[in-house]
C-alpha cells in the first residue's frame, strides 16, 4: 500500500513538477522517491522515531524511515483508518496515539519496508519506545533506543554522548559499513546547510504579509523537516523553495493576510478544509508552525556526538514543558502573531498532555490561544462541523481585539 | 486518614493507628516506586507515598488533559484542592508522560515550597546507574538546603537499614499471602501502610506481628491469582478480586510487593547501591528491559503456583497497555490464564470489572 501510493506519488508529481515547477511538490515527490527507495532492498532501512539524530545512521548509508509519521502520508490518501482499526482488533483499545496504532496495523500488514535497525528516543513520548519494541519483536531487530535526560547539565549531556557513540558498532554491523569520522562530518554539514536554508525560510517568513503559508506550504516544510532530514537532496529543494517564495514576495502575491497564527503540533493529516476556512475565507494565515521551526543551534561537525546531545535534549517537544512554553512565546513574538492554535492529537499525552500549562503561560503573555481536541490521523471522529465554529469563533474574537 | 484501611489491619491483629503519618509529621511526598525513600529519610523528613482521593475529577480538569492518567489527574485535584497542604515538599519522577506533565502543572498552577524531580533511567546498565547515581546526589544537596538533618554517608546507611529491614519484612508478609495464611488484600494493606507510617515504627510493628500471627490455619481458599499491571492503592479494590473467588496469592504493582523488592546493598557507597537497587528493582513497564519484566512476571507466577493472572491497566497507561500483547503471549506460552482488565483508577471503578473478574475466576475453578 505505502509502495503503491509512493509509486503513484512519483508518477503524479513528476509530470507536474515538469510541467510547472513547484517547490513544495517536489519536497513530497522527493519523500515519495526515498519511499521506493527502501522498498528497493538496494540499501539497509533504519526506522526512526520522531526528532532522532539522522545524520549518525545517514553517515552509516541507511535509508530513513519513519514508522511514526508515515501513517500521515496514508492519511492524506484515505487510507489510515482500516489500519487503526486492525490495530484496534489485534492489540490495543481506543486510548492510544492513532500516529503509532496506524504504524502497528500497517506494520503488521507488511506495508511498511523492512528495518535493517530500529532507532528511538526515550524523551518524545513513551508510546515511540513502546511501539519501536513492539517493532523489534515483529521484525527481529533489537531496537536501540537512547536514553535522553531532561536537563542539560554536562553529567546529561555526557551520559547522552556516550550513548551515541555506542550506537556506532551496533549500526556497522546491521548496515554492514564502516563509520568515518569524514561522512558523519559530511552528514552534519548537509543539516547544518539546511537548517540556515529553513532558517532564511522562517525569516522570509516573518515578513507581513507572509510570503509562504497555506495547506501545502505546511504539509511540504513539515515532511522535509521530520522525514527528509539530512539528505543531500533536501539542499536543493529548500533552494528552489527560498527562490520561489522570494519571488511570489516580489511579485506582491498575497491572500490579503489579516492575522497572523502559529500552528502548534500539526493540522490534521488527512483532508480537511481548515487552510481554506482561515486562510481563504478568514485570511488567517499559519505564518510559523511548531514542527517545522528551527529550534537548534548549529551543529559541531569538530564535535558531532556532544553537539548532537545538546541538540536532543533541548528540543522543546521533548522533556518539560518550560522550554516548549518558552519557545511558544519567543516565537509567538518574533513572527508578530495574533494568536495561537494548538491541535491536541487524542491520546498524545507528550503534546496534549501539556496543554492546560501552555495556555495558562501564553494566555498570561497576552496572546490569545485556542486549543482543538482532534485526531490528527483517523478521521473517523472528526466533526467538522464542531471545528470550523470553534475556529470562526477564535478568529472573530481576535478581529475584535484588533478594532479594540 | 486511612481510617477503614488501619481497622482492616486492626482485625489481623496489626495495629499501626498511632504510626500512620499525620499532619503533624514532618512528611515529604512521593509520587514513583523510583524516587529513593531512604534519602528523604535521612533527611530527617518522613517519606510518604501520595495517592489520589480517586473522587472525580474537579478542578484539576483544567488543568491536566483528560487524556493522562486518571491517577495523575486525581492527585493533581487533590492538591489544587488543598488536600496536600500539609507536605512540606513533593518529590516527582519522570516516569512517564503523565507523571512528568503531572510535574509541569504542579509547578505552574500550585504554590511550590519544595518540589523536586527526578529522572530515572529507562535502560537497566551500569552507565544508567552511574547516571542515576550523580542524581541521587544531586537530590542529597538539594534536600540539605531545607531538611531538619543533614543527609551524610552515615544517616544514609542507617536509613537503608531501616528500609532493608522494611523489605525483609515484607518479604515474609508475602510468603503468609502465598501459603494462604494471609488474604491478598491484608498483605497489599501492609504494603501500603508500610509507605504511609513512620517507618522504624512501623518495621516494630510488623515484626511484632509476624512473631505472633498464627499461620498454622489457612485463612484463604479459592483460585490462585497473581493481580499484575499499574497503579493500584486501595485494598479494597484487591478485595473486591477476592471476593468473588480468588485469593490473590501475590501482587506485582508498584503500590504492592514489587516495591520491596531486592535489598540495597551495605558495602558500597550508599548513593552507588541506591542507584543500583533502583534500578535493578523488578521493574515497572516504564523501563527499556521488557524481556526482564516479563521473566519477573512469568517467575512470579510460578513460584507462586498461580491459577490464573488478572493484568490490570489503568486507562490511558501507554507503558502497561503496549506492554500487554507480549506479556499475554508469554503467559499464554506457560500456559496460564491470563484476563486484562482497565479501570479508570477511581474510587468504585472496580466494581463494574468484577463480572469480569469472576467470569474468569469461575473459568478456572
Amino acid at each position: 500500500m505505502l509502495k503503491k501510493v509512493c509509486g503513484d506519488l512519483v508518477l503524479r508529481l513528476e509530470a507536474e513538477t515538469k510541467e510547472v515547477p513547484d517547490g513544495k511538490k517536489e519536497i513530497v515527490l522527493a519523500w515519495a522517491k526515498n519511499g521506493l527507495e527502501c522498498f528497493k532492498g538496494d540499501k539497509p532501512v533504519c526506522w526512526l522515531g520522531y526528532n532522532y539524530p539522522v545524520e549518525i545512521p545517514l553517515a552509516l548509508g541507511y535509508l530513513p524511515f519513519y514508522p511514526e509519521l508515515a501513517p500521515g502520508m496514508l492519511a492524506g490518501f484515505n487510507l489510515s483508518s482500516g489500519l487503526v482499526e486492525m490495530a484496534e482488533t489485534r492489540f490495543f483499545n481506543m486510548f492510544c496515539c492513532t500516529f503509532h496504532r496506524c504504524s502497528l496495523g500497517a506494520a503488521s500488514k507488511g506495508i511498511w519496508p523492512k528495518p535493517a535497525a530500529i532507532l528511538g528516543l526515550s524523551n518524545i513520548c513513551d508510546g515511540q519506545v513502546k511501539l519501536l519494541n513492539l517493532f523489534g519483536d515483529m521484525f527481529g531487530v533489537t531496537p536501540l533506543i537512547l536514553e535522553t535526560p531532561l536537563d542539560i547539565g554536562e553529567k546529561d549531556v555526557n551520559y547522552l554522548e556516550r550513548q551515541l557513540r555506542d550506537l556506532i558498532p551496533p549500526l556497522e554491523d546491521s548496515s554492514g559499513q564502516k563509520f568515518t569520522e569524514e561522512k558523519l562530518k559530511e552528514t552534519i554539514r548537509i543539516s547544518n546547510r539546511t537548517r540556515k536554508a529553513l532558517l532564511r525560510i522562517d525569516e522570509l517568513r516573518k515578513h507581513s504579509p507572509s510570503p509562504y503559508h497555506g495547506a501545502s506550504a505546511m504539509n511540504g516544510l513539515y515532511v522535509l523537516v521530520t522525514q527528509l532530514w539530512g539528505m543531500p537532496q533536501t539542499l536543493d529543494l529548500l533552494d528552489n523553495l527560498i527562490r520561489e517564495i522570494e519571488e511570489n514576495e516580489t511579485r506582491g502575491i498575497s491572500n490579503g493576510e489579516k492575522f497572523r497564527l502559529l500552528l502548534m503540533v500539526t493540522t490534521p493529516t488527512y483532508k480537511t478544509e481548515i487552510y481554506n476556512l482561515l486562510e481563504k475565507k478568514m485570511k488567517a494565515n499559519f505564518v510559523v508552525a511548531e514542527l517545522t521551526n528551527v529550534v537548534w543551534e548549529e551543529i559541531d561537525e569538530q564535535n558531532p556526538f556532544q553537539s548532537l546531545a545538546r541538540k536532543l535534549i533541548s528540543h522543546p517537544m521533548a522533556g518539560s514543558m518550560d522550554k516548549r512554553v518558552d519557545w511558544a512565546l519567543t516565537t509567538a513574538r518574533d513572527f508578530n502573531v495574533d494568536g495561537v492554535i494548538h491541535f491536541s492529537h487524542w491520546g498524545c499525552r507528550q503534546t496534549s498532555g501539556g496543554v492546560g500549562v501552555l495556555r495558562k503561560r501564553i494566555e498570561d503573555a497576552g496572546i490569545p490561544f485556542m486549543n482543538l481536541d482532534v485526531d490528527l490521523v483517523d478521521p473517523r471522529s472528526f466533526s467538522w462541523g464542531q471545528v470550523s465554529t470553534r475556529l470562526e469563533g477564535f478568529i472573530e474574537m481576535l478581529d475584535q481585539r484588533k478594532e479594540l | 486518614m486511612f481510617e477503614e484501611e488501619l481497622t482492616e489491619l486492626g482485625k489481623v491483629g496489626l495495629d499501626l493507628s498511632d504510626c500512620i503519618l499525620s499532619e503533624n509529621d514532618r512528611t515529604i511526598g512521593w509520587l514513583c516506586s523510583y524516587v529513593p525513600e531512604e534519602i528523604i529519610h535521612a533527611s530527617g523528613f518522613y517519606p510518604m507515598r501520595i495517592r489520589g482521593r480517586g473522587d472525580p475529577i474537579g478542578r484539576a480538569d483544567g488543568l491536566l488533559h483528560n487524556n493522562l492518567c486518571p491517577f495523575v489527574r486525581s492527585v493533581m485535584d487533590d492538591a489544587v484542592e488543598g488536600s496536600l497542604e500539609y507536605l512540606s515538599g513533593v518529590v516527582f519522577a519522570n516516569s512517564c508522560d503523565a507523571m512528568r506533565r503531572l510535574h509541569d502543572a504542579w509547578s505552574v498552577f500550585l504554590e511550590n515550597d519544595m518540589i523536586y524531580s527526578l529522572d530515572p533511567p529507562k535502560g537497566v546498565n551500569g552507565p544508567a546507574i552511574a547516571y542515576y547515581t550523580d542524581q541521587l546526589r544531586d537530590f542529597a544537596k538539594a534536600l540539605n538546603r531545607d531538611s531538619p538533618e543533614e543527609i551524610n554517608n552515615r544517616s544514609l546507611e542507617q536509613s537503608i537499614e531501616v528500609f532493608n529491614d522494611t523489605r525483609m519484612l515484607m518479604e515474609k508478609v508475602a510468603v503468609l499471602a502465598s501459603n494462604n495464611s494471609l488474604s491478598g488484600h491484608t498483605l497489599f494493606n501492609i504494603a501500603q501502610m508500610a509507605t504511609r507510617c513512620r517507618r522504624e515504627e512501623f518495621n516494630q510493628r510488623l515484626a511484632r506481628f509476624l512473631d505472633t500471627y498464627s499461620d498454622e490455619e489457612p485463612v484463604k481458599r479459592g483460585v490462585r491469582i497473581l493481580l499484575a499491571g499499574c497503579i493500584i492503592d486501595r485494598p479494597d479494590q484487591v478485595r473486591l478480586v477476592e471476593d468473588v473467588g480468588a485469593h490473590v496469592v501475590a501482587n506485582e504493582l508498584c503500590s504492592g510487593s514489587r516495591q520491596f523488592d531486592k535489598m540495597v546493598r551495605d558495602d558500597i557507597d550508599p548513593y552507588e547501591a541506591l542507584a543500583e537497587r533502583y534500578i535493578l528493582k523488578a521493574p515497572c513497564a516504564r523501563m527499556t528491559n521488557l524481556k526482564d519484566r516479563i521473566d519477573y512476571l512469568v517467575r512470579l507466577a510460578e513460584e507462586n503456583n498461580v491459577d490464573g493472572v488478572v493484568y490490570y491497566i489503568v486507562k490511558f497507561c501507554d507503558h502497561y497497555m503496549w506492554d500487554y500483547p507480549n506479556v499475554r503471549v508469554a503467559f499464554q506460552e506457560k500456559g496460564i490464564p491470563v484476563l486484562d482488565v482497565e479501570g479508570d483508577y477511581m474510587k468504585g471503578s472496580f466494581g463494574p470489572l468484577q463480572t469480569r473478574i469472576q467470569a474468569f475466576v469461575e473459568s478456572l475453578e
